[in-house]
């Protein structure tokens, strides 16, 4: 494939932008210095097992592990890695409750706030669930239940204090963690199948158990972002409504029962802070994204490049003067499986497609996992560096007739 | 007229009203009828139009290739085209499933032999099972016998059931790349007992393709629950 490379790239390094100002700039559908990158947080970070090859690899062998994601095994890069890559976020996580603990047991699973028992397969990269609480439950049932605690005081010590610091004391861009999952988390609790038949033959089931979570959720956000609300830039929030070929479940009846929940969460969260909302959901999700533009998301997440029709210049095209984009980058082949030289032409593709007129923050499709080399990830975010500086001169090689693709 | 007076509302009603004595259904009403529940998703007219299809002598196996089969085939037609999502094809299953346990115990004692055995299962390493639970309640409602072996089989399991019910297909599932590699020692396991020749191994899953399936000497990678079911189908000679 032919690429038209902008040969005045050394006089445009003489503006540079501090990360925020390069997010928020992006954000606001502007073109910035360069485009923005993410690899942190719960939904566009890194797992343990390619963080720690990936400190080898870049010789930071006194680097420690802090896992903030158990179920995914998702860690938060140390401060001198996310530098290194030039990666323009920090993330705001809510703490601990003070009042509950996780329920162990010996075969490596747990119980979660939720009641839910997750369990890690030998070797296995994450935990999944064996069982769902309230699979035998009826609407009654939801009183009684023993939900997690959302205003316990332990989520929210020492987070204002910590945010206002984040926002005084450096120049990145901040994010809040992935939460507020309602669909997803009422599945979860009910089982797919079960909550699946609720949806079309027990609405009164369902939609009380979506309004507890919501409730929840609602109650959650205010002490949250009491605290945090005016520091961060970005709100991540979410629900898995799309699979590999198109929709997990039928738009219709997201319509009518999630998409009215997911309406007063964000406008809630919306009403509490300035930030942008970013929504993910993995997935071909293109029947979904009008509904979500329409409730007030402003960025979409992770773009899951391997899903049916996820066709990024089109999305761009469609979508791209109303609706930002994070993440793109495929990690379904080309970051575990591709050459250095293919993940490098997979971030010149996005960035082609979704970076013109701002809009685009690159990352890889959800976070990377385990199998991704250092190598990779390394070329993934020296190619953002180089091919990333606006203007995007060779945006219009996006015309040219694709190079035979295998 | 009143309601309950026309031909029309008198089949629509059933076997409620007793009215079979007068109007006697004929089969073909009452498997469309079962047909229709299936894709309407509606579990009680299925029960009840399994209960009807048995009373009125139907043989079991008939009720289910010419009736709940063809409501799965509409079913998959209609998810082929986007008009159904993964939702409904789970849907389908339920339905399907309420309307097999009514009829099960009269396929067995009929002894009509089903479109083939086939032994499932996710591999080992490997929790998900939310298609491979699909694909079981689909291929059951097109007339194949179906031993699920649930999630986390070590290959000797898919092993031991191929043998013990002698079946004709294997179905692997795995969601994950880390666990995909199972699948081709569950092939291993088959080849080294001297089954595989006798057997179609077929496999499924986000992670699988042609390509993979041929590189560890299966039969088959099906895209998704309704391409596996078509692929079975094929295999059993069944249009």
């Amino acid at each position: 494939m032919k690429w038209i490379l902008d040969e005045s790239e050394d006089q445009r390094r003489d503006f540079e932008m501090k990360p925020r100002e390069r997010v928020t700039t992006i954000l606001d559908h502007r073109e910035a210095d360069r485009v923005p990158v993410i690899m942190c947080g719960n939904h566009a970070g890194i797992s343990k097992g390619a963080y720690e090859k990936l400190c080898r690899y870049i010789g930071m062998t006194d680097s420690s592990t802090q896992i903030i994601d158990r179920m995914q095994q998702i860690v938060e890069p140390d401060e001198r890695v996310l530098e290194k890559l030039g990666i323009d976020f920090r993330f705001i996580y809510s703490k601990p409750p003070r009042n509950w603990k996780p329920t162990e047991y010996p075969d490596d699973s747990y119980r979660d706030e939720w009641g839910i028992r997750w369990r890690r397969p030998p070797n296995g990269y994450w935990y999944d669930m064996v069982d769902h609480p309230l699979e035998q439950a009826n609407v009654e049932d939801l009183e009684n239940y023993n939900w997690p605690d959302p205003t316990d005081a332990g989520r929210f010590e020492g987070l204002e204090r910590e945010a206002k610091m984040l926002y005084e004391n450096t120049d990145y861009a901040l994010a809040t963690a992935l939460t507020g999952s309602i669909y997803e988390q009422s599945w979860y609790l009910r089982g797919l199948t079960k909550f699946t038949f609720d949806l079309y033959r027990n609405r009164a089931f369902a939609e009380r158990l979506m309004d507890k979570l919501l409730q929840i959720h609602i109650a959650f956000f205010e002490r949250f972002l009491d605290s945090v609300g005016k520091y961060v830039q970005v709100v991540f929030v979410g629900d898995d409504l799309a699979e590999q070929k198109g929709p997990s479940m039928n738009p219709e009846t997201y319509r009518s029962l999630v998409k009215p929940r997911h309406e007063k969460l964000y406008r809630f969260i919306k009403s509490k802070t300035q930030a942008k909302l970013c929504y993910h959901s993995c997935g071909s999700v293109i029947p979904f994204i009008k509904d979500l533009m329409e409730i007030g998301v402003d960025i979409l997440t992770p773009i899951q490049v391997s899903a049916a029709k996820m066709d990024t210049q089109k999305l761009k095209e469609e979508f791209g003067d109303r609706l930002c984009f994070l993440g793109g980058v495929d990690s379904q082949r080309v970051l575990p499986f591709g050459t250095t030289d293919e993940v490098r032409d997979e971030v010149r593709k996005r960035i082609r497609d979704l970076a013109p007129n701002g809009g685009y923050i690159l990352g890889a499709v959800h976070n990377i996992q385990p199998e991704v080399s250092p190598e990779n990830i390394c070329a993934m975010f020296e190619a953002a560096r180089k091919y990333g500086q606006y203007p995007i001169k060779f945006a219009q090689a996006s015309r040219d007739p694709p190079a035979a693709v295998a | 007229m009143k309601k309950g007076d026309s031909l029309i509302d008198r089949l629509n009603l059933g076997s409620s009203i007793g009215l079979f004595e007068v109007f006697p259904m004929t089969n073909e009403v009452v498997l469309e009828r079962l047909k229709e529940a299936v894709v309407k998703f509606d579990v009680d007219a299925v029960k009840e139009a399994c209960n009807d299809a048995l009373q009125q002598k139907i043989p079991p196996y008939e009720i289910l290739t010419e009736g709940m089969a063809k409501g799965m085939e509409i079913i998959g037609e209609k998810y082929e085209t986007g008009e159904f999502f993964l939702s409904e094809l789970i849907m389908a299953g339920e339905t399907m499933k309420e309307g097999m346990k009514i009829i099960e115990p009269y396929l067995q004692a009929e002894g009509k032999s089903s479109k083939g055995q086939v032994v499932l299962g996710t591999v080992e390493g490997d929790l998900h099972d939310i298609g491979k639970n699909i694909v079981a309640s689909l291929l059951r409602g097109s007339g194949f016998g179906v031993a699920d072996l649930g999630a986390d089989v070590p290959p000797r399991r898919f092993l031991e059931e191929a043998e013990k019910s002698n079946a004709q297909i294997v179905g692997m599932s795995a969601l994950l790349t880390t666990t995909m590699v199972k699948m081709a020692d569950t092939m291993k396991a088959l080849v080294e007992a001297g089954i595989r020749d006798r057997l179609k191994v077929i496999l499924g899953g986000a992670p699988v393709n042609s390509a993979y399936a041929t590189k560890i000497g299966a039969d088959a990678a099906a895209n998704d629950a309704i391409d596996g079911m078509a692929i079975c189908k094929k295999w059993a000679g069944v249009p």
